[in-house]
């Protein structure tokens, strides 16, 4: 008798986050951004009043459920590894510019897979952009680009961020007044706080047991052509389509995508930094903060640059919108690249 | 090392034991109180949902009065009239973005698209929430119907002259005007 075999985990992980991400969609949450981690930093930042407008101001769960559902998962499967202390500013700035990156594009690497499998043409020179980012970053830690070895460290460093999860759910429920929350625009759009937590903490449990990374999977089916993690990317992009299309929110083309605007050429360049970046630092930023949940204080570190850049791409107005990129987010983009290169060199050089 | 003896060993272990007991019990406390105090407040008077829904029937109720006689107007096709009356109203209320919206109807029903386009840009990037479906201000669906129709006088424009930097540029507002009536992130 043939036994039934599961699929890897880690195209379950893609499945429900694909899915589980269009879903949300249809309860509340901004159309063709059901789960984009750079756009929940961005509402978080405007909840905790680091940037100023309201109307993006808002504590998502989804985003506290990754934290968490991969901090429980560690803990439960013995996987919570406290360690650390590897080049923390650097990963800061990292994580700054991922978002900056994100912030052009308007969208992480999850958003820009739901934006693909929801029809949008536009995203497709930020995929392009993505693979280069990741390609180039790939070339050199072959040539020993590599931030030295993370140590370990005392339990306590392991329990910040995940502390930090539990007093933002805690926020979430009691809703104190120096928590804003925006009544219009995008923080208005989410779906209810029950079902958005359960999506986020299945989700990190998953993530945290699969290690699935938009960015990770790439890299490593372009250097060892390794599939695990890569399939979990495909099953992601997949089950966004296939949903998309069974709930009718699949609009092929380039016209009336939601948030997305057509300067191919900054999509493709903040793409092309955020993948540099997320291979530098090792993971795209939902995978910063499901190692965070698990205990890898440099993950940690890199959250904080990408919650400081959530909140200074809105307060510099360095984010795009539907018309286009602005300015200040170009060169953003630009100075982002130059670091990611400097910081790319001088490791090569050190390793000599 | 047991817990016991690691929180209670030494004087210095038995003080950080006990003022992180004191300093966690007092800070549980203020924090319920302050919460019970803000409750106490919500049910006496009103809630945040209720006074944002009252500011939006304000708004709706003063456009209603503001621009009672344009409505009029455009309800009876009195095109020119209206205008005559919408611009005595932009002097009168500069700062109110609904003004946007009538120019951008009456530019439309003029014939006028390239600038109904402009004007329908100037009404949303003033007031987001006129193609926010989650407010009571919202115009998505009509600002939608008037945007696709232009969509294709455009077109015909372009294919008969490619070279109309006007229309183009029309049509590149239109486009954006789209990807922000359709939503997602701003």
């Amino acid at each position: 008798m043939s036994r039934f075999k599961l699929p890897d985990i880690s195209i379950i992980t893609g499945i429900v986050l694909g899915g589980g991400a269009v879903i949300l969609t249809l309860f509340g949450n901004p159309v063709n951004s059901g789960i984009c981690i750079s756009c929940f930093l961005e509402n978080l930042a405007g909840a905790l009043q680091l940037q100023d407008s309201l109307r993006m101001s808002y504590i998502r769960p989804e985003l506290v459920g990754f934290l968490l559902g991969a901090f429980v998962m560690a803990k439960q499967s013995r996987r919570f590894h406290v360690t650390g202390g590897s080049s923390p500013l650097i990963r800061f700035l990292l994580g700054f510019f991922m978002i900056v990156g994100c912030g052009v594009f308007i969208g992480c690497p999850i958003k820009m897979m739901l934006r693909l499998g929801a029809g949008d043409l536009t995203a497709v020179a930020a995929l392009l952009g993505m693979l280069f980012g990741i390609w180039l970053g790939g070339k050199y830690i072959r040539a020993g680009s590599v931030l030295e070895r993370a140590q370990k460290l005392p339990t306590i460093n392991g329990y910040v961020l995940p502390g930090i999860g539990f007093l933002l759910l805690l926020f979430l429920f009691i809703q104190p007044s120096f928590i804003r929350q925006g009544f219009s625009g995008p923080a208005a759009q989410h779906a209810p706080l029950w079902m958005s937590l359960t999506v986020g903490l299945l989700i990190g449990g998953l993530a945290q047991r699969s290690g699935l990374c938009i960015t990770g999977g790439i890299r490593n089916f372009f250097m060892f052509r390794e599939k695990t993690l890569f399939s979990g990317v495909l099953a992601l992009f997949g089950s966004a389509l296939l949903v998309s299309l069974v709930t009718g929110q699949f609009h092929l083309g380039m016209e009336t995508q939601p948030g997305a605007h057509h300067s191919h050429l900054w999509s493709f360049l903040a793409m092309v930094l955020v993948g540099l970046a997320a291979v530098i630092v090792d993971g795209c930023p939902f995978r910063q903060v499901i190692k965070a949940g698990q205990g890898d204080v440099d993950a940690g570190i890199t959250c904080f640059g990408m919650v400081i850049g959530a909140a200074t791409v809105v307060t510099w107005q360095m984010r795009s919108s539907s018309a286009g990129p602005v300015f200040n987010g170009q060169i953003a983009t630009l100075l982002g690249l130059i670091f990611c290169l400097t910081v790319l060199l001088s490791y090569r050089k050190a390793c000599r | 090392m047991g817990i016991k003896d690691r929180l209670f060993s030494s004087f210095l272990d038995k003080f950080t034991t006990i003022s992180l007991t004191l300093l966690i019990i007092s800070t549980a406390v203020m924090l319920i109180q302050h919460e019970i105090a803000a409750q106490q407040q919500e049910e006496t008077g009103v809630t945040k949902k209720e006074l944002v829904e009252e500011m939006y029937q304000k708004r709706l109720e003063q456009d209603k009065k503001i621009y009672k006689e344009v409505q009029r107007l455009f309800g009876m096709r009195q095109y020119t009239a209206a205008q005559e009356v919408l611009l005595k109203v932009q002097k009168e209320h500069p700062d109110n973005p609904r003004s946007f919206i009538y120019q951008a109807r009456l530019h439309y029903n003029t014939g006028q698209l390239v600038k109904a386009i402009f004007s329908y840009r100037q009404a949303i990037e003033k007031e987001p929430d006129f193609v926010d479906d989650q407010t009571p201000l919202f115009l998505g669906k009509a600002i939608m119907d008037d945007l696709m129709a232009a969509k294709e006088t455009f077109l015909q424009e372009l294919k008969a002259k490619p070279d109309d930097k006007e229309v183009r540029k029309a049509l590149d507002e239109l486009l954006y005007l789209q990807r922000r009536v359709a939503g997602g992130c701003e």
